[in-house]
């Protein structure tokens, strides 16, 4: 098991020094001078190259690419908001809870609500619960969150005033936002559980405990949802880099002053190291959830575990010299 | 030989057998009744789009200061917008934006996706490898965010908004591409085409690509919806397509302002994009269940 986490965390390396120079070299690309975004439109070619070079763009990419991983790798050095100019590290971090917590908020609500769902869904097949819950969860992956959230603040906000409209103070602020997030992740994981689950109870090993006589709930628990659970824990690592992204979007309707709401400033204003700062946050949180599912996947697969462990891999090398030798 | 190459090389029972197949998957297809109430409503949403100008009772950017704001009536069916539009011709104009946007990132990601992945499922090695870490690295950032930053880049417009949405696609078509290439380069036709001195990239092209067209089709159907919402989600914020052009994200980020008084903005767009997304969600479910029946 330790083997295979500290592989799985080697693999994370490339990856995020991928995703770093593809950050850098979408930044890079974006249209619009920032040189000019600081000097306005009166200026001297003079200041315009000043004001440059104290930005450093006036070097070439590959510099400017180096310093930036240097940067960030040595001294988590995200660079200089242009707008604010204060470092973007800082502006981030002051606001990354409030993201990371919507999402794995809404995370909670998704594994919380939809793996019991589909439980449901599946023990019930072709019956009333299962009907309704199905019905319930095609309606549900229809729905954008971001029009779910209007119309949640449309109705439980504005017309029934039992929810507040924007911000994020008290916890009563968190369950509009949260809910409208994990909808359709919801829908997903609902769906995900309940053919899973029927995959699993036409398997040979199920009847054979039904034939034991071992009770029905200890079946579901033990038996099914055990192994059931494992490309379910596949669909949520997936769901949550969808969740985070939905959560941008979130976040400006409800007024939330997080990652979202600065990304979108930046955009507007071509503040590029704060673009990229916050990619960069957000894949790192990405990566490290997958990470995490990865992990929880080994966890729950014995056949994972012992691809991993010394012992089967010592057991697996003998069976091998054996069949060599005949 | 020489007698079946006089049809294009199709014998007769050939013929008779891929047209079995396709009945039967179309029986299976009408068999599940959520799948046709899908595809009655994507069938529905393109003729809507085709015949936007016949069908929709005013232009999209027809504005009358005198109808700001109207709630829905005789003359304005879903009311009118702040510039005195009407909601319901915007919503038909919007239909035929979306589509095509949706279409066109669908068919991008799915020609550079599935020319990455077909390259790297059929070569392997090397080239597998390296393919297939830059798409790891393509996924490790959410789809939003992605679009979100090349729409930043791209700037707006329809072909910026379809790029932005197709790169977030890239990684998973290529992806299923791969998964699926990796099973047909072991069959024997494409051995026996190689054998017979095709060279690389005819063979994918001819042999590799279109025996993954049916995983395609399903994906791209299920594609079409998710796209459509991040389309809206991009003009939603303010990236996506220009204005005046009717789009639904914009319609329901310009119905925001109003959401105190006037509800139609934002409901009926919303409603719009729910049921596209639904129609192409169970289209594609069912799609997938007739083309493959041991995924039901």
């Amino acid at each position: 098991m330790l083997r295979f986490t500290f592989r799985r965390i080697l693999m994370m390396i490339p990856v995020l020094l991928g995703v770093l120079i593809i950050v850098f070299t979408l930044s890079y690309l974006m249209p619009g001078d920032p040189v000019l975004n600081k000097l306005g439109d009166s200026y001297t070619q003079e200041q315009y190259d000043e004001v440059a070079h104290e930005m450093g763009l006036d070097q070439p990419y590959l510099v400017r690419l180096g310093d930036y991983i240097v940067g960030v790798v040595t001294r988590f050095d995200l660079g200089t908001s242009y707008q604010t100019n204060r470092p973007v590290a800082e502006s981030v971090l002051e606001r990354v809870w409030t993201t990371v917590s919507l999402g794995l908020l809404s995370t909670c609500v998704t594994v919380l609500l939809g793996i019991p769902f589909g439980i449901i869904s599946a023990i019930n097949q072709k019956k009333a619960p299962d009907y309704v819950i199905t019905v319930f969860s095609i309606f549900l992956a229809s729905v954008p969150g971001f029009w779910l959230a209007m119309m949640g603040m449309l109705l439980f906000s504005l017309r029934l005033g039992w929810l507040p409209a924007s911000g994020l103070s008290t916890w009563k602020h968190y369950i509009l936002p949260v809910f409208c997030n994990a909808m359709m992740s919801l829908a997903n994981v609902t769906r995900i559980t309940r053919s899973s689950m029927l995959g699993v109870i036409r398997q040979d090993y199920i009847r054979t405990a039904r034939s034991k006589g071992i009770a029905e709930q200890v079946i579901i628990v033990r038996h099914v949802l055990k192994n059931a659970l494992i490309p379910v824990i596949t669909v949520v690592g997936g769901q949550m880099s969808m969740i985070i992204g939905g959560s941008v979007i979130i976040e400006q309707i409800f007024n939330i002053n997080g990652l979202g709401t600065l990304m979108v400033n930046a955009i507007n204003n071509r503040d590029y190291p704060v673009i990229m700062g916050i990619t960069l946050i957000i894949a790192i949180f990405v990566s490290a959830m997958n990470l995490i599912v990865d992990l929880a996947y080994a966890f729950f697969d014995p056949r994972i575990k012992a691809q991993f462990s010394h012992s089967a891999a010592r057991k697996t090398q003998r069976s091998r010299r054996k069949e060599a030798t005949g | 030989m020489s007698v079946f190459r006089k049809d294009n090389g199709i014998r007769p029972d050939m013929t008779l057998r891929t047209q079995g197949r396709m009945a039967d998957i179309w029986h299976r297809l009408c068999e599940n009744r959520l799948a046709v109430i899908g595809m009655f409503i994507v069938i529905i949403l393109v003729l809507v789009a085709i015949f936007a100008d016949v069908l929709a009772p005013y232009g999209y950017n027809e504005q009358n200061p005198l109808e700001e704001l109207q709630f829905p009536s005789a003359k304005h069916w879903l009311g009118t917008d702040g510039y005195g539009r009407d909601i319901l011709s915007r919503i038909i104009y919007g239909g035929r934006i979306s589509l095509l946007v949706s279409l066109m990132a669908v068919a991008i990601s799915f020609v550079v996706g599935g020319l990455l992945g077909a390259t790297a499922g059929y070569f392997g090695g090397a080239v597998d490898t390296i393919i297939m870490r830059v798409m790891d690295m393509l996924m490790a950032i959410p789809s939003t965010l992605l679009a979100i930053c090349m729409a930043a880049m791209l700037g707006r417009g329809t072909w910026q908004t379809a790029i932005a949405v197709a790169i977030g696609g890239i990684a998973p078509s290529c992806r299923m591409i791969r998964a699926t290439a990796l099973t047909i380069r072991e069959q024997e036709y494409v051995e026996a085409a190689r054998a017979c001195g095709s060279k690389n990239f005819r063979v994918i092209l001819e042999h590799i690509i279109p025996n993954c067209l049916a995983p395609i089709i399903v994906d791209a159907t299920l594609r079409l919806g998710g796209n459509i919402m991040m389309i809206s989600s991009l003009s939603f914020i303010g990236l996506g397509v220009l204005p005046p052009t009717a789009e639904w994200g914009s319609m329901l980020n310009e119905g925001r302002q109003y959401i105190r008084s006037f509800w139609p903005l934002v409901t009926f767009p919303g409603i719009a994009i729910m049921l596209t997304m639904f129609g192409f969600n169970v289209f594609g479910d069912g799609l997938r269940d007739a083309l493959d029946p041991k995924m039901k």
